[in-house]
Order: C-alpha cells, then structure tokens, then sequence
C-alpha cells in the first residue's frame, strides 16, 4: 500500500503538468458518471435532429432559434452509430478540451492562480451540466477558448476559422465573436505591445489581422445571418428568455456562475458569491495586466444588456458559459494574487461560499441526491406503439424522441403561445399532424398545459376528452399534464 | 396571453425584485470592505466597523432569503 501511494505521488509530482493530470482525471470521472440519465426537452429536439437526413435538419434548424453548426456535428456522431451517451460524449470532450486550454491560457500567471482555476473548470458543478447536456453550450466555450488561445499566438488563420465556427455556434456568438475581437485588436494596438508565444514585441502591429478577425467571420455568417433575422421573432417572444433589468440580469449571472437547481434559501449567497466574485476578479484582471479577460468576461453581458434594451430581450443565462473560464482566472487571481487585504478577502469569501454552495449542493443536484424534475417521461402503461395526440409539443417530443413512433400533434388553428416550435419545425421532424375529427378511438390524449399552450388549446382538449377517462394528472406551478384514454 | 403562462411571468417578476436587492447588496458588500479602511483611520474601530458592516449584509441577506422562500412556496 505504501508503494502504491509512493507511486502515485511519484506520478502527480513527475513534472509540471501534474496538476492539469489530476483535474482532467477528476474532470472525467465527474463527467461520464450518470452520462446516461434521462433527456429533457432541449435535448430530445437536439436528439430528434441527430436522426434526421441534412436537408430536414437544416430545415428544422432555420425554424427553430439556433445555429446548425452543433446539430450538424451531431447528426454525423449519429450515423456512426452514437446513441445518447455517444452523442453526449461530444459535450464532454469539449469541456475536457476547456479545461486543458484554461491550463494552458494561465501558464504565465501564478502556480496558485493556474490550478484553481483549472481545478473549478473540473469540479464546477454547472461545468459537468452542460459537459453532459446534449446541447451546444460546451462546444461554445471550448471554441471561445480556443480562439482567445490562437489570438495570443497570432495565428489570424485560425482565429477566423474558430470565429467563424462560434456564429454558427449559438447566436450568442455574435458577442463573443465582438469580445474576441476587441481583444486581439488591443493586443495589435496597445504599447507595449502585449506578449504572447508568436509575437515579438518589436515588430510592427497588425490591427488589420484583428479586423479581419472579425469582418471575414461575419461575411461567411452572412447567409445565415439572414436567417438570423427571422429567427429573431420568436426568440424574443420565448418564456425561457429573461426581461432585461437588474434582477433579471442579476438571476442570470447566478445561474450561470453558481448553478442551476439552488433553493431559495440559499439564493442570497450565491449572488452575493456570484456579483461580488464578478467584480473583484474584474478588478484584479485590469490591475494585473489580464484585461482580455476582464473583456472576455464583461464585453458579452454587456452587448447583451445593450442589445436587450435597443432592439429585444434576448437575456439567456445559458448563453453566459463562454465567460466563466475567464470569470474562474480572475477570481482565482483575487483569491491568491489581489494586492489590497479587502480583495483578498472578498475574492477568498466568495469563492469559499461559491466552492461550499455549488460544489456541495450543486453536485448532489447533478448526481441525483437531489431530485431533478427536468424530465417528462411517458407513464409506464403507454406502450411504444400506443396512439398518442398530443395538444402541443411538450409531451410530444420527448416521447417522440425516445423512440416512440405513434405519436400525433393535434391540428387546430389555436395561436402558438411564446415558447412553442413553429409548425415548419414540427412539419420537418416528421411529426404528423392530426385533427380532432379524426383522432382514433383507442388513441391516449395527452394535455400539456403551460406556458406552451393557450386557453384555445384547454377548450378544444376538454371538448375532446368529454366521454374520456382522465387516466394521469400532474400539477406543478406552471405545467398540468393530463392524460385522457 | 394564456392563464397557463401568467403564474410564471409572476414570478418572474417576484424573483427579479428580490434579485436586484441581492445584487445592490453584493455591490454594497464589495464597495464597504473597500471604504470602509478609508474611512475609519484605528485598526480597532476598523475591525468592529467591519464586523457591523458584515453582520448588517448578513441581516439583509437572510432577510431576502426569507422573501425568496415565500416566492419560491408561492
């Protein structure tokens, strides 16, 4: 026994990167454990389009409120035959991938400073979320990392090319495409002229190679820009998005920061933790000469602030992730490297509550302890193959997208409420439609009752389940789902 | 606007204010421990300053936690 510890101390001390071993063994292992729980909403859209052939998928896409580029990525893990856990697997090797670049990206800053940061890209509870989520938020950060990385080398190629990938992306790419850019533009311009590994401070600067960063992205994102634009009006009707105010951006940047799933009672500290954290790591990054990322940081939520009070509310918490490696740098500078005691201390007190808070509670959320009730399964005595219509697509696509064939979408002329698909989107999914007239007699009639659905649709369900069992009921703050046979 | 969507958008509201006091808070907490050495010359007068200051956001905080549990039972 004493050999073996002697060997795996041998092992973690053997060179400078023991540190990143361990998080990245550690960021694994917390990573594919419970990699095969159950899909949510989000995720059965993403995996339906990972079935389907290009020309629906793009369709389907560009009626929906995202970009293709993650959808495409997993449509091709699919046909290799990925299943859920497989296509999942993408997600967590972009955040391992992150976790290697945050390693990467502080090599010149305090040893202190490098491994806690690396070490809450491991254990950050809503870092392993989003690892697991078959959704595009983990490919978004890796590449926010990967070209805030090819920008301190000077590889202009590449930085257009990772650009380029993050607006097809998430369309909160536009605004870390901006920061991104403002930073290699302050790297060219600034004297002296900011180091990096492919720079030589005496040679002349190239402000141009910073516009082109930018420019040449937003030109092969012109076609779907278009898109973009129709995509637009739905996305600032939808219930997930937050209106734009104090607390509304507040509640974000705690979600985002802190994790989901947090009781009420502990939503103080998590903001206290979350906005205080915020602004003394942007205090240390402009004293210690880490501006880009106190820009990587602060330019997103700033754009979207601006954006939401100009044009629409697009607020989205999710779409935050691609600032928390530079928000983990800055908060583990103030933790070991703030030069006041008052920042040092409000660095060390935020960081302890948000290390106690998320990883504490947070991962038992993730890891089931605590009851997730994200998901909307099909009660066990609905058969694969049992007829099912459903009044909106709530219930209709998870059930859809675990495989059972049968399911129909109730065809009436009720208006959509905020949030819902469009009728293109379900029209290119495959999900066929039926009126009320024509529902089989055996067929189970699910009502979905929420913020996807209006009172038009309660009116025709209750016409439709007079003479009807009411076999299910389930009643929460905002959803009543009942099933009628 | 259905029935079914205005308990949300309530409580949306109701989070939101609760929220934007948490934040001004968090701002306090970061701005005090920042002036407060400014301001109070003695180390003595200094650390009970401090601690006054601490137990007042704690105060405030447990007292918007509370508010946030009441949203949260509805």
């Amino acid at each position: 026994m004493a050999k073996l510890i002697r060997k795996v101390t041998a092992f973690i001390s053997r060179s400078s990167y023991s540190w990143l071993d361990l998080w990245l063994t550690v960021g694994v292992v917390l990573r594919c454990y419970r990699l095969d729980q159950p899909i949510w909403y989000d995720e059965a859209w993403s995996l339906i389009l990972a079935r389907l052939p290009m020309v629906d998928l793009l369709t389907a896409t560009a009626n929906d409120v995202h970009p293709p580029l993650y959808y495409l990525l997993i449509n091709l893990v699919s046909r290799l035959g990925a299943g859920v856990v497989g296509l999942r697997m993408v997600s967590v090797l972009a955040s391992l991938g992150a976790i290697w670049l945050v390693w990467m990206l502080t090599r010149n800053t305090p040893r202190g400073v490098q491994g806690l940061a690396t070490a809450l890209m491991a254990l950050a509870p809503v870092q392993i979320y989003y690892a697991q989520e078959l959704r595009s938020y983990a490919l978004l950060q890796l590449l926010v990392l990967v070209s805030l990385f090819e920008i301190r080398r000077r590889k202009v190629i590449w930085v257009i090319i990772i650009n380029t990938l993050i607006l097809y992306t998430h369309n909160y790419g536009l605004f870390y495409v901006a920061a991104l850019c403002l930073v290699y533009l302050a790297a060219e311009m600034f004297r002296p002229r900011i180091p990096g590994p492919g720079v030589d401070p005496k040679t002349r600067s190239k402000p141009l190679d910073a516009i082109l960063a930018g420019g040449i992205p937003a030109l092969l994102f012109a076609p779907w820009g278009l898109i973009l634009v129709a995509q637009m009006g739905t996305v600032g009707a939808g219930f997930w998005i937050q209106p734009i105010n104090l607390g509304g951006l507040t509640y974000a940047i705690t979600q985002i920061v802190v994790g989901m799933g947090m009781p009420g009672y502990m939503m103080p500290l998590a903001v206290v933790a979350s906005v205080a954290g915020l602004l003394v790591g942007a205090a240390y990054g402009l004293r210690h000469g880490m501006r880009d990322m106190v820009v990587i940081l602060l330019v997103p939520i700033i754009l979207v602030v601006l954006t939401s009070m100009i044009w629409g509310p697009i607020l989205l918490f999710r779409g935050f992730i691609g600032i928390l490696p530079a928000y983990y740098i800055l908060v583990a500078g103030a933790v070991s490297g703030a030069s006041t005691p008052a920042g040092r201390y409000i660095g060390q007190g935020s960081i302890g509550l948000m290390l106690v808070l998320t990883l504490g509670y947070g991962l038992a959320y993730n890891f089931g302890f605590v009851k997730a009730n994200r998901e909307v399964k099909p009660p066990s005595y609905i058969q694969a193959t049992d007829t099912v219509v459903h009044l909106n697509e709530f219930t209709l696509l998870d059930w859809y997208a675990v495989g059972m064939p049968n399911q129909y979408q109730l065809d009436t002329a009720c208006p959509h409420e905020p949030g819902g698909l469009t009728d293109a989107a379900t029209a290119a999914i495959g999900i066929q439609r039926v009126t009320p007239d024509a529902i089989p007699a055996d067929a189970y009639l699910v009502m979905a009752l929420g913020p996807f659905s209006s009172a038009c649709d309660e009116l025709i369900a209750n016409q439709l389940a007079q003479g009807r069992d009411l076999i299910y009921l389930r009643e929460s703050d905002i959803l009543r789902e009942a099933i009628y046979h | 606007m259905s029935s079914y969507y205005q308990p949300y958008m309530d409580m949306v509201v109701a989070r939101d204010s609760v929220m934007s006091i948490l934040s001004i808070l968090a701002v306090a907490w970061v701005a005090g421990w920042w002036l407060l050495p400014r301001i109070v010359a003695s180390p003595r007068m200094l650390r009970y300053a401090r601690l006054a200051y601490a137990v007042m956001i704690q105060i405030a905080a447990i007292l918007a936690a509370w508010q946030f549990v009441r949203i949260s039972n509805g």
